[in-house]
Order: structure tokens, then C-alpha cells, then sequence
């Protein structure tokens, strides 16, 4: 990406800004006097917590009751269910006076809805009214473990009902304590008095003659006289027995009711908020001021676009600019307040809309370079071990994980970078239908590379409905089918948006630079987080061996085809900072995708002087590279690492990752046996034949998605989903290895060897870890695709239809 | 050994066939070569699967 089209923006920014003064002040001003009146009548919430110390107490618990067995509950992790019993709420419900307060204690806006509630549904009755409070109390009241205290609060709109409520909750939970602890003992006490009284009461009945200490002495035979003894001692030891027990008992009472005080401590009580937790006043001041600027130079520039008849009717955004600049204005002020002042909500109604601006406006071209910047350079959630975040996480959140891990809607269950591409085709379709100029391709599409898209699209549909209709879960084969559906759909935005060979600087400017930031990420996580590759496996992330494998070859493509000539040193330093970004992300997988990429760079590429270069060099270096492999094939010192690396991939003796792999390998191979044509269908587990280490407490779906895609292609799809799937790639290959023999020009060469490798390293991350199912993965080979197409029609290698064949 | 090699052998065929059938004189012959040769090993590849690896 050049600088160019930054510096026209910024001066497109400044010259709207210096002519819509007015437009801009107006939009700060509503801003602000919006956030602020919102502010005033926005609900309020005061926080409270109260925190009681549940200390466990041996020392008295032994000394009282040393023969105790059973054991003792944990009154931290019961907490919860203790506080949020239903008996409980309704007793703080009454208790706190809840009913009464609530009424007084809306807001004005809530107010507003209740009275617009009541004239429609009619006022709720008492019971109803308590039922609901119930629920909300449910809701919103908290109880949390911190290690031995127990934490419980609440955000309410009325200060003292808050405190009134966190004191209710703390005292139901004494109570309950109380009531587990003493109250279970003292029931023990009273069922061991009945039985001693009743033994008592035996022991009474019987004939002073009969008495243990008289029979004794009297030695008599007699048989009645025998059974009234044996009666009598039987009685005296149940006595003696429940008298002991007893005092056991009521020992343990008075240390129980001892224990308790001393055991339950209330370290923080219930108090009275001075000032409401929400809305932070303060922070949604700064927000709205942050947000009007933004919204006022957007409305700035969208005023001077409109009013500009020399820019392309595209660029206009039609005639409603002023209703869509006061909706706009209306939902920032909104997300000012309802986000309680975070910059991020704030800006987004600005930033969507702006986003969403520059898409319709600006071309296709541009649009689809950022998406693919995003896609490569952005992290994804679990990155880095889920050990370090960017800034830019959130960023990276929406757009490469499905957005309702972001946004709290069940139903988005896809992703930013789906939306976006969406748009995107949306845009190309509408330009199209309007014969817009400002797509026009110089290079269309060979067509054998949209129909083998195509193809690809059509396999993977079929599958997925033969899978569900086989009775496959549609859950789980979300998580098989969202990337193979995707890429097709991707090779449409880039093979329409990318003019031909002119763009593909910028693309190849896109991979490096987006490994070059990755690369960095790596080096800077290592250093930050850890540099231990068992704490931390992984910098980033397993499909960024992908982006650092392709653009390394980029690179050394262009070297080769002296398509760069004079940046040598340049090429130099990327690589170095490629390769230690390699190192630092520690996946051997990626050091095979770069060797097979550079294999195949020398295999195809012309007989430039570099290349002739580089044989020499080869043909020197090569008894060197035999005696070092030799001589350290056996050896573990890190001088050697690039040898055992090696060894590892070729060894017959397997470490236990690759074991599990095996396993995973044959299970597949076994999955395919009953189905070879069409396989299981997309929604289906493979068959676990042998049974590996359970991994489903870390990947649920680890029988969905096999770490060997192709395998995996196999035995969902069939030799018919394999050969669908892989039609297209053979189609790429074979119209960049033509469109690199038919090319003129080093750069077109350079995009050919550039397509080859990116097909080769995409292979074999499918191959070896779950390639097909990583964005990475989708958005190299799309654009690869998209270029072997235009490529071909641009050389000459695929006849065009303007020809006539 | 030869096991893995079999089962990697399609991410080799996936290149070398095009690169190999790219030299064709005509641009639709290449590409229908560059299909029946893939599709011919992807038949082989479901053999080599099925019945060779499981006994490797």
C-alpha cells in the first residue's frame, strides 16, 4: 500500500473540515448537549458488595468432637445457592421494602416505559409485582467465592435498597450457615434426650427385684429370673450408652454455636453508595466529546462529497445525507450513554458507518486489500496461548471469531470478516448492475478458474446436505463447513476487485507487510510472555505458518525473477525478520511449507541470472550440507536443530504428537471404508477405530475437525469431495505454471511462482494442521486463485473470450 | 516411512500434474490433462488409502 492515497485522504478530511465549520460544530454541540440531557434522564445503578470471611476452625472442632467423622461442607462454594434460595429473595423482597422504593426510585426514561406499560398491559398486581422483583433480585444480586470470603453485592437504582438488600443477602446467608451447622445439632440433641428418657423410662418399669445389682448377688437359676436380669443389664447399657452419646452431643452444640461466631466474619458490611457506579458521568463526557469530533469530521467530509460534482456518483451517498448524519448523531449520543463512556461503543455508530461509507464509496480494490490485511495481520482470540492480547484484540475478535463471542447475541453465529465480505460482493454486484467504471478489470478471470470455484462451492454444498440429511449435526458442521464455504465466495471479491497484473504489487506489499506485523507479534510475545516453547507453544498462531511461508516466497520469487531489481538489501532484512518471526512462533510445519515453496520457486522459475546463482551456490555448498547433516543427525545441540527437525519428519521412531497424529491418520482411513464415493457428508465425527488420548476437554469438536484436512476431506466427502475441492487448486496451479511460461514481464513471473507456492503451502497446512479451517488459509488461497486466473488471460496462457475461443 | 509418503503423495500429485501438463501445446488440452491426471490419482490416492495404508 502506498502512502498516496493516506495523504489524499487526510487532505480530503482537512479541506472538509476547514469548509463545513459549521456542520462540524453543530454535530459536536448535539453530541454533547445530547449525551448530557440522555445523562439526566439515564436509569442509575449504585453498587454494593458486602464481604463475610468463612474461615474453616480445626483446632475447636477437634478439641470438641475429636472422634467426628463426617466431613465438613465448604461454606464458600455454597454460598450461592444458599443466598439465591427463592425463600430467601422473597424475605428480602419484604424485608428491604422493595415494592416501595422501586416506584420512587426510576428514572425518568423508566418511568416513561412503565406508564406506557400500564396503559397498555394495565397495572400489575402486588403478587406480580413481587414476582418480578424476585427475578430481578435473581439476576442481578452476586455471590462469589474469593478464596475463603464469600463476596456478595448488587447494582441497583436506589442507593439505600441497595444496602438494604446486600444486608439481607448477608444475613440469609448467616442464617442458612446457622441453620446447617447448629440447628443439625441441636436436632441430634434433642432425638438422643427421647431415646435416653424412653431407656430411661424402661429401666423404671422394671421390678426393683429384677435390678442388675440384686440379681447378681442373688445368684438365682431361676429361668424368669434370668430373662428379667439379661432385660435389665440390656437396659442399663442402652442408658449408659445413650447418656455418653448425649453428652457427645451437646458438647458439640456448644462448640458448634462457639465456632460459629468465630468462624463467620463479616469483614466488609452492607454500606450506603455516596454516588451512583453508573453512568460514570465524567467518562461519558470525555466519550461524547471523543465521539462528536469523529462524527463531525465524518459529517464534514460526507457534506463535501455530496456537494462535490466533479467525484463519481458512486461517492455520493444520496439525497437523505441530512437525515442519515442526524440518525447518526442520534445513535452516537445513544451509544455514549448506554456504553457508560467506553471510547470503543462510543465511536462505533462513527466507525461503522464509516466503514461501511468507504466500502460503497471507494474501490473495490482498496476495500478488499484491508479485508485481506485485516484477515492475515489481525489475532484471533486464543492467539498466544491466550496469554497476550494486542490492542487491536477486540478488532480482531469481531472479525476473525464469530461475533457472538463479542456481542452477546446467540444468533451471530459468524463473523466479521463474513459480513464484510458480504458487503463487499454486494458492492461489485450493484456497481456491475449499474455498469459503474470504477471496477473495470483490465484482466477478466480465465474462465476455468471461476467454474473450478465453482465446482468448489457446489462439492461443498452437496456434501454438507447429504451430511445433515444423513442425519449429521448442523452445530458441529458449522464448524467443518464455514471456511470451505467462504473461500469461493472470497476468490469472487478478489478476482473482481483486483484490475490484473498493475494490482499485484500492492497485493504482494499486503502478504509482507501483514507477515512482517505478525512476525513482530511473535518476536514481541516471546520476549513478553515467554520465551519457553513448553509454557508457551506458540507465539501467535498455528495458520500463520501459512501468511509466513507465502510471503517468504513472495519475496524470494521476486528475487529470483529480478522482478525487484535494486532491493536486495530490502528483501534481505524481510526475510531475516520473516524467519525470526518463524523461530519465535516455534511451528516445524512451517519451515516444510517454506522449504517445498522455495523447491518449487527453483523448479519453475526462469533461467535468470539469479537463478543461475543460485545453482552454483546449491551445486558449492552441497558435500558441506552432506557432511553436516551427517554429522549431526544424531546429535541434539542446537547447531544441529535445522538436521533433527529433519530426522523428526523422516524418522521411523515417532515423539508422541506425532503417534496421536497416526492414530488420527488410520481412524480417518477407517472412517472412508464404508463410504468411499460421497463419505459420511459434512455434520459427522470420524470413526474412532483406535482410540487415542480423549481430547474433548480441550476441543469438543476434535472429531470434526481432523488435524490432516485432506484425510478429513476424505472420509466426509469422498473421493468426489476430494476431487471437487482439490480441481480447483490443480486448476490455479495449472494456470499460474502457464500464465509464469506465456508472461513478458519479471513481475508476472514473480505472481505465477508466487501462486504456485501459495497453493503449495496451503496444501500442506491442510495436510498437516487443519489448513482447510483456518481464515489464514482462505484468505492466501483466494487472492492466489483470483491472480492465477487473471494472470492467465492477462499472458496470453488461457485464451480469453474476447477472442473468440 | 512409506506410509507417510503415500499419504502425502496427493499434495505432491496436486502440483507436479498442472506444472507438468501446464507445458501442453494447447491451453484446453493442458487443462483437460491437468484434470484427468488429478482425477485419476485422487481414484488411486482412495485405493492407497483404503486398502495399502491400513496394512502398512
Amino acid at each position: 500500500m502506498t502512502t498516496r492515497p493516506l495523504r489524499a485522504a487526510a487532505r480530503l478530511v482537512a479541506t472538509a473540515l476547514g469548509r463545513r465549520k459549521r456542520l462540524f460544530a453543530v454535530q459536536v454541540g448535539a453530541v454533547l448537549a445530547g449525551s448530557l440531557l440522555l445523562l439526566a434522564a439515564w436509569p442509575r445503578a449504585y453498587h454494593v458488595e458486602a464481604r463475610v470471611l468463612a474461615r474453616p476452625d480445626p483446632v475447636l472442632l477437634a478439641l470438641s468432637n475429636p472422634e467426628l467423622t463426617v466431613p465438613t461442607e465448604d461454606p464458600v462454594r455454597l454460598a450461592a445457592e444458599a443466598v439465591r434460595k427463592r425463600s430467601n429473595l422473597q424475605q428480602i423482597v419484604r424485608e428491604a421494602r422493595l415494592a416501595d422504593s422501586w416506584t420512587t426510585s426510576r428514572a425518568p426514561l423508566l418511568r416513561a416505559k412503565d406508564l406506557a406499560v400500564r396503559a397498555l398491559a394495565g397495572a400489575p398486581s402486588p403478587k406480580d409485582r413481587d414476582d418480578a422483583l424476585v427475578d430481578m433480585l435473581e439476576n442481578r444480586l452476586y455471590v462469589l467465592p474469593e478464596g475463603a470470603t464469600v463476596v456478595i453485592g448488587i447494582e441497583w437504582p436506589d442507593g439505600s435498597a441497595a444496602r438494604a438488600i446486600v444486608a439481607g443477602a448477608v444475613s440469609a446467608f448467616l442464617e442458612e450457615r446457622r441453620s446447617r451447622e447448629i440447628s443439625s445439632v441441636e436436632e441430634s440433641v434433642a432425638i438422643l434426650g427421647r431415646y435416653r428418657d424412653e431407656a430411661d423410662r424402661t429401666m423404671a418399669a422394671l421390678p426393683v427385684s429384677a435390678s442388675p445389682a440384686s440379681l447378681d448377688a442373688s445368684g438365682a437359676e431361676d429361668g424368669g429370673l434370668i430373662w428379667r436380669t439379661s432385660r435389665a443389664k440390656m437396659a442399663a447399657a442402652e442408658y449408659e450408652r445413650l447418656s455418653g452419646r448425649l453428652t457427645d452431643a451437646r458438647i458439640e452444640l456448644t462448640g458448634a454455636r462457639t465456632r460459629f461466631d468465630r468462624r463467620y466474619v463479616v469483614t466488609q458490611p452492607a454500606y450506603l453508595p455516596r454516588r451512583a457506579a453508573r453512568p460514570d458521568g465524567a467518562a461519558v463526557l470525555v466519550a461524547a466529546l471523543m465521539a462528536g469530533l469523529l462524527l463531525g469530521a465524518l459529517s464534514a467530509v460526507a457534506a463535501e462529497a455530496h456537494a462535490d460534482p466533479r467525484r463519481p456518483a458512486e461517492w455520493h451517498p444520496g439525497a437523505g445525507l441530512g437525515a442519515v448524519l442526524a440518525v447518526l448523531a442520534l445513535a452516537t449520543v445513544l451509544a455514549v450513554v448506554a456504553g457508560d463512556g467506553r471510547i470503543g461503543v462510543a465511536a462505533a455508530p462513527v466507525l461503522i458507518a464509516a466503514a461501511l461509507y468507504g466500502l460503497w464509496a471507494a474501490p473495490a480494490r482498496g476495500s478488499a486489500l484491508v479485508l485481506l490485511f485485516l484477515a492475515l495481520a489481525l489475532e484471533s482470540p486464543g492467539d498466544a496461548g491466550g496469554q497476550w492480547r494486542s490492542p487491536l484484540y477486540t478488532l480482531g475478535a469481531l472479525m476473525l471469531a464469530n461475533l457472538n463471542l463479542t456481542i452477546p447475541i446467540r444468533a451471530l453465529r459468524f463473523t466479521g470478516l463474513d459480513v464484510v465480505t458480504a458487503l463487499l460482493i454486494v458492492v461489485i454486484l450493484t456497481r456491475r448492475a449499474v455498469r459503474s467504471a470504477v471496477d473495470r478489470s483490465d484482466a477478466p478471470a480465465a474462465r476455468p478458474m471461476d467454474w473450478a470455484a465453482a465446482a468448489w462451492l457446489g462439492v461443498v454444498l452437496v456434501l454438507w446436505g447429504y451430511g445433515l440429511a444423513r442425519g449429521g449435526d448442523f452445530r458441529n458442521s458449522l464448524w467443518q463447513v464455514h471456511q470451505y464455504l467462504m473461500l469461493p465466495f472470497a476468490y469472487f471479491v478478489f478476482r473482481s476487485a483486483l484490475r490484473g497484473p498493475r494490482d499485484y504489487g500492492a497485493l504482494a506489499r499486503v502478504f509482507v507487510a501483514a507477515a512482517c506485523v505478525k512476525a513482530c507479534v511473535a518476536l514481541w510475545v516471546r520476549l513478553a510472555v515467554s520465551a519457553n516453547p513448553d509454557v508457551l507453544p506458540t507465539a501467535t498462531s498455528h495458520g500463520d505458518s501459512v501468511l509466513f511461508a507465502c510471503a517468504a516466497a513472495i519475496v524470494v520469487a521476486l528475487l529470483v525473477e529480478e522482478a525487484a531489481p535494486g532491493r536486495a538489501a530490502a528483501a534481505g532484512v524481510v526475510l531475516t525478520l520473516i524467519a525470526a518471526g518463524m523461530v519465535a512462533n516455534n511451528r516445524r510445519l512451517a519451515w516444510v511449507e517454506l522449504a517445498a515453496a522455495l523447491v518449487a520457486v527453483y523448479a519453475v522459475a526462469s533461467f535468470t541470472r539469479t537463478k543461475r546463482r543460485v545453482r552454483r551456490a546449491i551445486t558449492l555448498s552441497l558435500p558441506l550440507l552432506v557432511l553436516y547433516g551427517a554429522a549431526g543427525w544424531t546429535s541434539s545441540s542446537r547447531v544441529f536443530r535445522p538436521v533433527a527437525m529433519v530426522r523428526s519428519l523422516v524418522a521411523t521412531h515417532t515423539d508422541y504428537s506425532t503417534s496421536m497424529r497416526d492414530i488420527e491418520n488410520f481412524n480417518l482411513a477407517w472412517t472412508l471404508r464404508g463410504r468411499p464415493l460421497l463419505g459420511s457428508g459434512f455434520g459427522h465425527e470420524y470413526v474412532e477405530k483406535v482410540k487415542a488420548v480423549d481430547i474433548s476437554s480441550i476441543f469438543a469438536q476434535y472429531r470434526y475437525v481432523p488435524h490432516n484436512s485432506v484425510l478429513g476431506l476424505l472420509a466426509f466427502g469422498g473421493v468426489i469431495g476430494l476431487s471437487g475441492v482439490f480441481l480447483t487448486l490443480v486448476v490455479g496451479v495449472y494456470l499460474a505454471a502457464r500464465a509464469h511460461r506465456f508472461a513478458g514481464a519479471p513481475g508476472e513471473r514473480a505472481a505465477g511462482l508466487a501462486v504456485i507456492s501459495a497453493v503449495i503451502v496451503y496444501l500442506i497446512q491442510c495436510y498437516g494442521d487443519m489448513g482447510f479451517m483456518s481464515w489464514t488459509g482462505v484468505f492466501t488461497i483466494a487472492p492466489a486463485l483470483a491472480v492465477a486466473g487473471q494472470l492467465a488471460s492477462a499472458t496470453g496462457a488461457w485464451p480469453s473470450a474476447a477472442k473468440g475461443e | 516411512m512409506i506410509a507417510k509418503l503415500l499419504l502425502v503423495s496427493i499434495v505432491i500429485a496436486a502440483v507436479v500434474l498442472p506444472v507438468r501438463a501446464a507445458r501442453a501445446r494447447s491451453a484446453r488440452l493442458g487443462l483437460r490433462q491437468a484434470i484427468l491426471w488429478m482425477l485419476a490419482f485422487n481414484l488411486f490416492y482412495l485405493f492407497a488409502v483404503r486398502i495399502i495404508y491400513p496394512r502398512l
